[in-house]
């Protein structure tokens, strides 16, 4: 199974029952090992002090026999009496003092106790060599006196002789009887003159160690220094007859070794009387050539310490399986919350997904969880939220969009890119011909619909906001708020397009220009709208207002045309020159006037006149009206090509009228040849008219702003209505007036 | 020799009239002058000019052109017009119907009787070619 698949219950028992096994193993091992050693030590202690204690025993034993012989050889150096009868009854008395003891005696060497060995020999309790060798003892069972024997040969008299000390001899079988002789030297001035000793049965050493018995089936020995068994726990024919090396293999010889160097300590050996796996210990007697053994079976000496660690496995198995327990419980107090909020929070998921945006997540949840469900609800409440405000905004939007497509509104995303791809466009661009998927496709570039003609311009007027809005963002971010006031946001713009079936059609574009946080243009979000009625209906307009406007010239033209007539027709009642004069003057002035409006109705913008051609006109009218049609008065124009306002031109044309009339009816005489010259010219705002002839010159007596002529009192008036000034420059051969004036309603 | 019979055609009664007046001055008779195009195509039918002067802008439906052209296919009258038009359209559309002159206005006695005595010279030459 996978590990990541594994459910958390089984993940925390197993953590749980690992980390507790693994603590109460190694505790437990720590523990056993540390109280099993130290039981150990302390049996091994235990033991040790065992042996000693009766190893000690029996050395106090040994020196309370060696102390008798002692005594009496003490005594013997001292004694001067020579009677071996007193010393012979002190013996007998030892001897029964002590039952112990198996015999007490004393042995001297030739002669050395009173010079009369000859006179014992073969007496009571004497050999044939006389000496005095008094062996009292119970060996028969009674209290009896013999010579020794064997004393030229045997340790008991031999070693203390040689040695000058006091010795007691390796344990040995007399008449039937284990005993150890305690012979010490009788030395007196430094010569040795004999021993004094007793013989103790070591059958008591055998009774007293029998009765050992530590624990079951431990037991306790003594043996020589030479190995000979003192005691054995079965059999009692072995004592003194058997070597303990016959008992054992190898490390006996260890321990034989040990003792004959005084060196107490233990081995482990299969032990042949128990036949089990036994610890032996061994502990040298000081006083005597022996030693205290004790011999315990391993398994009996370690049984606490084995019990012990026993009852620690078992109580850290009870843990393990205490805690495996805890552990399941405690992962199925953290998994079982978990479990109901995972099963509530798939319910959840499973409403959610179905669009049940109402449902909620079980709060009735274990105190340390309830932040969850809670927390969970919250979202869903603020996804509900959402989801409502969402769908609400989705029908608006699809309301939108019906409202759009159902429009003549076309709405674009357009990339600020050449061409202008396009990323979005509403489906009603069908209106035009095409289909969203040519432009969304990159089939159709915008640019590619916009008119030839209007490209460019659309073009450079796009790419200019564009670059205002990159210039200011960019590098004028300091500023950019108070600058970026100043530039539209918007692009708009009225251009044609050309729909697929190869229409023109006029566009109203509005655009707005989307930028990132670096004031970059990203994208170009804007409408289109057909305007091509709105703009016939304009041209329409344009039309009947300038046909209206056209309408009107004439027709005031046509009536200054009527009073011209209804001039002449009134001067025809006349005969006289003079008013017949008046009435022509009349008649040029209103001509000139409506020469005006007939120019107004001709040009195009139906406000300004062309000076010029009205100068022209004007100027071949008066030439006619005055009957100086045949050539000799010639008239130059020298007319700036100036549109003037209709304001301006009429009183500017009546001025003209007037000093062209004077001209020809004053400045030069019948048959006369002559020019007159009529020159415009403009600077900056300023106008200059120079009205002139080569005739005869203007009259010096008369006043031109001062005279009785209605032609030149109509100039004054009119220069002053032109806000302008009036100058006369006059000799015998010209006259010209120079007339400067601002234009009034500058078209 | 009578007088050449003149109708005017001018829908201004008092430049009419004062047409009128100039052309009975310079020796011509006006036997009556029209106001509307429909005017001068029926006084045309009625009143047997030798000539019409036809004022272009006229009141009512139809212009001095379009009553010109329907009087020069049912009669063989020299048509003189009066305008103070003398913009590229109008002057296309005048020469459409083939006048005989064009009198512009404001008038001048001297170029209105070279102009009619010119346009009657015309006629009468294209009458003798057409004989």
């Amino acid at each position: 199974m996978n590990w990541d698949e594994t459910p958390l219950k089984l993940k925390l028992i197993l953590y749980i029952t690992i980390a507790v096994l693994f603590i109460m193993a190694s505790s437990t091992a720590i523990i056993v090992s540390i109280v099993t050693t130290q039981k150990i030590d302390i049996e091994y202690s235990r033991s040790t002090e065992i042996s000693q204690n009766y190893a000690n025993q029996f050395n106090a034993d040994m020196r309370e026999n060696m102390a008798i012989p002692n005594t009496v050889a003490r005594s013997l150096e001292r004694y001067s009496s020579d009677d071996r009868f007193e010393i012979n009854q002190k013996l007998e008395h030892i001897l029964r003092e002590n039952p112990r003891l198996i015999g007490v005696y004393v042995g001297y060497e030739p002669d050395a106790f009173d010079g009369n060995d000859l006179e014992y020999v073969n007496a009571d309790y004497h050999d044939e060599t006389g000496r005095f060798l008094p062996f009292w003892n119970r060996i028969g069972g009674e209290v009896d006196v013999e010579p020794l024997i064997d004393y030229d040969t045997e340790d008991y008299y031999q070693l203390p002789k040689q040695m000058r000390t006091d010795v007691v001899t390796e344990p040995y079988l007399y008449q039937g009887e284990l005993i150890v002789s305690f012979v010490s030297p009788i030395i007196v001035d430094d010569e040795f003159k004999g021993i004094a000793g007793v013989d103790v049965s070591l059958d008591y050493i055998d009774d007293s160690v029998h009765d050992i018995q530590v624990l079951e089936n431990g037991y306790a020995m003594v043996v020589s220094n030479s190995g000979t068994l003192l005691s054995h726990p079965q059999d009692k024919n072995a004592i003194g007859t058997t070597n303990i090396m016959d008992l054992h293999d190898e490390p006996v010889y260890m321990l034989l070794a040990d003792i004959n160097e005084g060196i107490s300590g233990h081995i482990e050996v299969n032990d042949p009387i128990t036949g089990k796996k036994s610890i032996i210990f061994y502990e040298p007697v000081d006083m005597g050539n022996f030693a205290f053994i004790l011999s315990i079976p391993k398994d009996e000496m370690l049984a606490d310490a084995i019990g012990l660690r026993d009852k620690l496995i078992i109580i850290s198995t009870l843990a393990v399986i205490f805690m495996g327990s805890m552990g399941y419980l405690i992962a199925l107090s953290i998994t079982r919350p978990i479990k109901n909020i995972v099963d509530s929070f798939g319910k959840v998921s499973t409403d959610v997904s179905k669009g049940k945006l109402d449902s909620r997540a079980d709060t009735d949840v274990a105190i340390d969880f309830k932040d969850i469900p809670i927390g969970l609800n919250e979202i869903l409440s603020i996804l509900e939220d959402y989801a409502s405000k969402l769908k609400e905004s989705n029908k608006t939007m699809q309301e939108m969009r019906v409202v759009i497509n159902s429009s003549q509104v076309v709405v674009f995303l357009w990339l600020p890119e050449d061409k202008w791809p396009v990323e979005v466009v509403s489906d009603n661009i069908t209106q035009f011909g095409y289909q969203p998927e040519e432009f969304t496709s990159g089939k159709l570039l915008y640019a590619d619909i916009v008119h030839p003609e209007d490209l460019h311009k659309v073009e450079k007027d796009l790419d200019e906001l564009v670059a205002q809005h990159t210039y200011y963002n960019g590098t004028k971010s300091v500023q950019k708020n108070k600058i970026i006031d100043t530039i539209p946001e918007y692009f708009t713009s009225e251009y044609r397009i050309i729909t697929k079936s190869g229409d023109v059609r006029w566009v109203d574009e509005r655009t707005l220009l989307r930028l990132d946080q670096n004031g970059t243009v990203t994208y170009l979000q804007g409408i289109i709208l057909d305007i091509t009625d709105r703009k016939q209906a304009e041209d329409a307009l344009l039309n009947i207002e300038k046909v209206r406007k056209k309408e009107i010239h004439h027709r005031v033209k046509n009536n200054l045309q009527v009073i011209s007539s209804m001039l002449y027709l009134e001067s025809e009642h006349f005969s006289d020159p003079e008013v017949i004069e008046s009435f022509k003057n009349s008649q040029n002035r209103v001509r000139s006037m409506a020469l005006i409006h007939e120019e107004i109705y001709k040009s195009e913008d139906m406000r300004s006149v062309d000076f010029t051609d009205y100068v022209n006109k004007l100027g071949v009218y008066l030439l006619e009206a005055y009957n100086i049609g045949n050539g000799k008065i010639q008239l130059n124009l020298d007319i700036e090509k100036v549109y003037l306002s209709i304001d301006t031109s009429i009183p500017l044309g009546m001025i003209v009228n007037e000093l062209v009339s004077n001209s020809l009816k004053h400045a030069f005489d019948p048959a006369e040849n002559g020019q007159i010259d009529i020159v415009l010219k403009s600077k900056e705002d300023n106008y200059l008219l120079l009205v002139s002839d080569d005739g005869k010159g203007f009259p010096s007596h008369v006043d031109f702003r001062n005279t009785d002529s209605l032609g030149l009192q109509l100039v004054n008036t009119l220069v002053d209505q032109l806000d302008g000034t009036i100058d006369l420059e006059s000799d015998d051969g010209s006259t010209q007036f120079k007339i400067t004036f601002r234009e009034i309603n500058k078209v | 020799m009578s007088k050449i019979k003149v109708l005017v055609v001018e829908d201004e009664n008092i430049v009419g009239f004062e047409i009128k007046k100039r052309l009975k001055k310079l020796g011509y008779s006006v036997h009556a002058v029209a106001k509307t195009g429909q005017d001068a195509i029926n006084k045309a039918a009625t009143t047997y000019p030798d000539i019409i002067l036809m004022d272009i802008m006229l009141k009512g439906d139809m212009t001095g052109i379009e009553a010109a052209d329907t009087i020069r296919q049912k009669h063989n009258i020299p048509i003189i017009y009066l305008t103070a038009y003398s913009d590229e359209e109008t002057i296309l559309r005048a020469k459409e119907t083939n006048p005989y002159g064009y009198i512009l206005k404001p008038f001048k006695e001297e170029d209105m009787k070279i102009t009619i005595e010119m346009a009657l010279n015309k006629h009468k030459k294209e009458m003798q070619e057409t004989q």
